[in-house]
């Protein structure tokens, strides 16, 4: 199989991975108990990502005060070094456009996760650290953010889990890299828990119709298989806390 | 960190008091304990993260590039990344400039490849979480991250200003980069007193403080003074000066030592 083959007659991806298989996939929480109230680190792949969530704290600025709800605000750094070539831009990278985007289709998603109305008047603020991209950045973002949230003990309706699909001619492709991403169009999934809704749904390129329903389907079931993995990561750390408080 | 005013004339009156006693009970010249670990950005070609016993991280990614040295003669580039503070804020435009200034004693004849080509070094610092004057934990990390480095290994010619040709380098072996990377020390003076590496208490309530560089086993440029604080900060007596460089050449070794040994 040649090294730049995307998918083989064979069935098989550039690392070797079949079409419904997901990237390794590492997380652990509670991982900057100092600098911040819930913390995650998540290893997708190649994607290493940082989250730090602060608060609910009250806010610096009287603008960031709303009396019924939190104000959730997610602030997404992509350091320059996390591309296999440094990145060149000489300017501010956090106000790239596509960083923008990705911010705000973060907040709209966990805006209507996340029970803001329990803490009203404060700021939950979301610090998000890209160590290392390799594709489908955006739902290796929710996962980091949803396990951060979990152990700042922000009060949630259910696990969101993200994960990227791309078509390659009519074979969906599971949790694309970046050369696959590349390659061919994708699309970007958050899942609501275990059911079938979808909290966000981006489609950067053209993506036939009929094929989408494929696409989502696997992309789906990808996602139940995330939130299960990070269920399982979070009951073992959960665990380990359990028995290390019960031991004082 | 807020503290009252009980809490800190009790602080600087131990502090400023002979002998001396700070409130975690170290030495003058004694350093909190950190944690390093290095090398796990696989694409980068060195890297370190380093994290202080109080919470603060910084982490620090070397990448190298083959530029023309005729055109680019800066073979050395730090950019500093504070969390919560904006690229074009004090803190982080001192601190870039510190360590571009600093990085200055780095020879530079070690990453030369050719007689036109050299290796570009990019060191990129992120400062997760800081709960005093980061500097010094910068210096660490930037030291363990230049000092896991590993470059690829040229196997074309040295001389190619006859044949006109791109270095070429070997598929996968590596060269580990052998750089004498310096340290910088922050020192917090309280009255007639000088202690390395203060913590946040000890910042608030320091007269004043002190960036001392070193590098191969002497005090070099730049030596600077710095505001720990808003509300404590005095003048103070300039043999603390010469007390500050003697206390870094007395146990800068010893650091460096700790530190290569990773």
């Amino acid at each position: 199989m040649s090294q730049f083959e995307v998918y083989s007659p064979e069935g098989l991806r550039m690392d070797g991975r079949r079409w419904n298989e997901l990237r390794r996939f590492e997380t652990s929480i509670n991982t900057h108990s100092h600098a911040a109230d819930g913390s995650s680190y998540l290893e997708q792949g190649n994607n290493k990502i940082i989250t730090l969530v602060k608060g609910p704290t009250e806010p610096a600025l009287r603008s960031q005060l709303d009396q019924t709800k939190a104000t959730l605000s997610i602030s997404v750094n992509v350091t320059k070094f996390s591309k296999f070539e440094r990145s060149k831009s000489t300017g501010n990278t956090k106000n790239e456009r596509r960083i923008l985007e990705m911010q705000t289709a973060l907040v709209r998603t966990f805006e209507k996760n996340l029970m803001l109305n329990l803490y009203p008047r404060t700021i939950i603020d979301i610090e998000i650290h890209v160590l290392q991209q390799d594709g489908g950045i955006l739902g290796s973002l929710i996962n980091g953010i949803t396990l951060a949230c979990i152990d700042a003990g922000i009060a949630m309706y259910d696990y969101i889990s993200g994960v990227s699909i791309g078509l390659y001619d009519t074979t969906p492709l599971l949790d694309v890299n970046s050369l696959e991403e590349a390659a061919m169009s994708c699309v970007t999934l958050g899942v609501v828990g275990k059911s079938e809704k979808l909290s966000l749904l981006q489609v950067e390129d053209k993506i036939p119709l009929d094929r989408l329903e494929n696409v989502l389907a696997i992309g789906i079931a990808g996602a139940h298989r995330i939130r299960d993995l990070m269920d399982t990561a979070l009951r073992a750390h959960a665990e380990k806390r359990v028995l290390n408080a019960s031991k004082r | 960190m807020t503290l009252s005013v009980a809490e800190k004339s009790y602080l600087y009156d131990s502090l400023a008091s002979t002998p001396s006693v700070r409130p975690d009970g170290r030495h003058q010249h004694q350093f909190r304990p950190i944690e390093i670990y290095t090398d796990f950005l696989p694409s980068s070609n060195g890297s370190s993260r380093i994290i202080a016993s109080d919470g603060s991280e910084c982490i620090v990614s070397v990448k190298a590039k083959v530029v023309d040295h005729s055109l680019d003669s800066d073979l050395l580039q730090v950019e500093i990344d504070i969390a919560g503070e904006r690229d074009d804020s004090l803190i982080t435009e001192s601190c870039t400039s510190l360590f571009n200034k600093v990085l200055r004693s780095i020879d530079t004849k070690k990453l030369q490849l050719t007689k036109k080509y050299s290796f570009k070094l990019f060191i990129d610092v992120l400062v997760l979480s800081s709960n005093s004057y980061p500097v010094s934990l910068i210096s660490f990390g930037i030291y363990s991250a230049l000092n896991s480095t590993a470059l690829p290994k040229l196997v074309s010619n040295f001389d190619d200003l006859e044949v006109e040709e791109l270095p070429m380098f070997h598929d996968y072996d590596l060269v580990p980069l052998e750089v004498n990377a310096p340290l910088v020390f922050v020192l917090a003076v309280v009255k007639n007193n000088i202690f390395i590496d203060p913590a946040a208490n000890e910042s608030e309530v320091a007269n004043n403080g002190l960036i001392v560089s070193w590098s191969d086993g002497k005090v070099i440029a730049p030596i600077r003074t710095i505001a720990l604080n808003e509300t404590n900060t005095k003048g103070f007596n300039p043999q603390l000066i010469q007390q500050g460089i003697k206390l870094v050449d007395q146990y800068a070794e010893e650091i460096a030592k700790a530190l290569t040994n990773l």
